[in-house]
């Protein structure tokens, strides 16, 4: 095994997990997220010698992300099936019930506003850097943002006090009690 | 809208965290596939250049071999007019040579 193949393992079992994480966001699906995950890993290492000990992180990010939109500007993967309603959970505890909410909302927001907010809000990056992984402007991620919010917000419905830290706690008292 | 913020974090982070079911393929497994990937970019990289290069060599050999045109003679000048005088040329002028006769010697000497 090379040096490279060892920093690769290395990288790999330490950032692997949470990579899949961003792409599972982004299509709420397991088997597309690890989809997605192994194209990028296999993307960083082939860039891995350039790369070397700086940016691959963020490069691992752009790759999913990025793959991700292109695989949605396919129509043939387009295999969400947005329903009308948040679905009933009453079987299952309050922190996986708000879980699946939350998750549920997120397929309806589209594509693009998605990833800005999966970037924003779980790769905990700023608007400038958001703006470099998608290849836009820092203004468009601002917008995207506010719209995403809103169709999230939207989606959630009856539940959208989630959104906010009393609907937080409303929530959890709700279900604690 | 900071504490939105915050609250969006929190739950991206519940979503996100999951643990999920085990990773289906291994850090072995993206390392063989890259070394494959790699290789064939390498190939394709080495028979693109050797393309390139017959290219080149046919190309440079054509031109090489192509039967050179005889060259064209160049045209005579034009003739121009002028107004003033004009010069006759050497081959033109007569010239007159003197002859002289000898008177034949008679038989009354």
């Amino acid at each position: 095994m090379t040096t490279q193949d060892e920093d690769f393992s290395a990288y790999f079992a330490a950032r692997a997990h949470a990579l899949r994480g961003t792409a599972y966001l982004l299509c709420g699906d397991w088997h597309r997220a690890e989809d997605i995950t192994q194209v990028a890993m296999t993307k960083l290492y082939l860039a891995w010698p350039r790369l070397r000990d700086h940016g691959m992180d963020a490069y691992a990010r752009k790759v999913v992300v990025r793959t991700f939109l292109a695989e949605n500007r396919r129509l043939w993967r387009r295999r969400e099936h947005v329903t009308g309603e948040p679905p009933e959970l009453s079987t299952v505890d309050g922190d996986a019930e708000r879980r699946l909410l939350v998750e549920a909302a997120l397929t309806a927001v589209p594509p693009r506003q998605r990833a800005v907010l999966v970037l924003r809000y779980w790769n905990d990056l700023s608007v400038e850097e958001a703006a470099e992984v998608l290849g836009c402007s820092p203004g468009t991620v601002k917008s995207q943002t506010a719209r995403g919010i809103d169709a999230l917000r939207r989606r959630l419905g009856p539940h959208r006090a989630l959104l906010t830290e009393e609907g937080g706690d409303l929530w959890t008292g709700r279900t604690n009690g | 809208m900071d504490r939105e913020d915050e609250r969006l974090k929190s739950l991206f982070g519940e979503v996100g965290g999951q643990q999920g079911p085990p990773l289906g393929f291994s850090a072995a497994g993206v390392a063989r596939r890259g070394r494959r990937i790699r290789l064939v970019r390498r190939a394709a990289a080495a028979v693109g250049g050797l393309v390139v290069l017959a290219v080149v060599t046919v190309s440079v050999a054509l031109a090489a071999n192509r039967e050179v045109e005889p060259a064209t003679p160049p045209t005579p000048p034009l003739v121009t007019t002028t107004d003033g005088p004009t010069a006759t040329p050497e081959y033109l002028t007569t010239t007159t040579t003197p002859t002289t006769t000898l008177d034949t010697p008679t038989a009354t000497d």
